[in-house]
């Protein structure tokens, strides 16, 4: 798995790419409450992910309360088939605000 | 009819899923022409191992510390054996949160029970301690 992180019209976007499992999770984890902690509105962008297990759900859990309980912006951005049919099937796609655009994004 | 189709033995390490998973898509490609249900079969089986990685061994296990994976074909269903050396789970405390119960964790269980049609903890199993079977029924579109 890779991480990469731009700024785009004030948003911080972290971007997953590749399999985020049990042993890349962590990373991805610490890299989305770090931006949360740092005060940024974090949108994950999820276009590039291969595979997603409950370990990275987990990730996307923890942003998304940290970011409830602060209330900062967190929201998943071009979310792929293959990540979306793991967060469908953990009932989250409706929990989760989700963005097809940056441009789409309501605060 | 009993085809196997694969059985591997590896360190329980989170650093092996990838392995795993790559072994388990190889191996289960030419069972179905659904895509779909070759994820959602590789996703069960993946969070059936992090299971073990996580939650079977405790920190203090000295011995043998792996996964041993059996998947096989009997008629219509794939049916997967994952085993492991560690000291008995209580099958009593393996269960799925509740969805409504937003908050990391406890996804893995859920997944498992959501894809496969049969799952059965069978506790401990000659040397193995634990011995987790899930089946799922092979259907083509």
């Amino acid at each position: 798995m890779e991480i990469k992180k731009r700024n785009e019209s004030g948003y911080s976007i972290i971007s997953l790419v590749g399999e985020v499992d049990l042993h890349f999770s962590p990373k991805a984890r610490e890299e989305i409450l770090k931006a949360l902690k740092n005060n940024e509105n974090v949108l994950v962008e999820l276009s590039e992910v291969s595979y997603i297990d409950s370990s990275g759900i987990a990730s996307l859990v923890e942003g998304y309360q940290m970011s409830k309980k602060s209330g900062q912006t967190f929201g998943l951005l071009s979310v792929s088939n293959a990540a979306m049919q793991v967060l469908k099937l953990a009932r989250l796609d409706s929990v989760f605000p989700i963005y097809d655009n940056v441009e789409d994004v309501k605060d | 009819m009993h085809e196997t189709l694969l059985e591997i033995s590896l360190p329980a390490d989170a650093c092996n899923l990838r392995e795993i998973r790559d072994k388990i898509r190889n191996a289960t490609l030419t069972l179905t022409d659904c895509v779909e249900t070759v994820d959602r079969i590789i996703l069960a089986i993946n969070e059936a191992c992090m299971n073990v990685i996580q939650h079977a061994y405790p920190n203090d296990y000295n011995g043998q510390r792996d996964i041993v994976l059996d998947l096989y074909r009997d008629e219509n269903y794939l049916v997967i054996l994952v085993k492991d050396h560690a000291p008995t789970v209580d099958p009593g405390n393996i269960k799925p949160r509740d969805l409504n119960d937003i908050r990391p964790g406890g996804l893995g269980v859920h997944f498992i029970r959501e894809i496969m049609n049969e799952v059965e903890y069978l506790g401990q199993t000659g040397e193995f301690g634990n011995v987790l079977m899930m089946k799922i029924k092979l259907v083509n579109q």
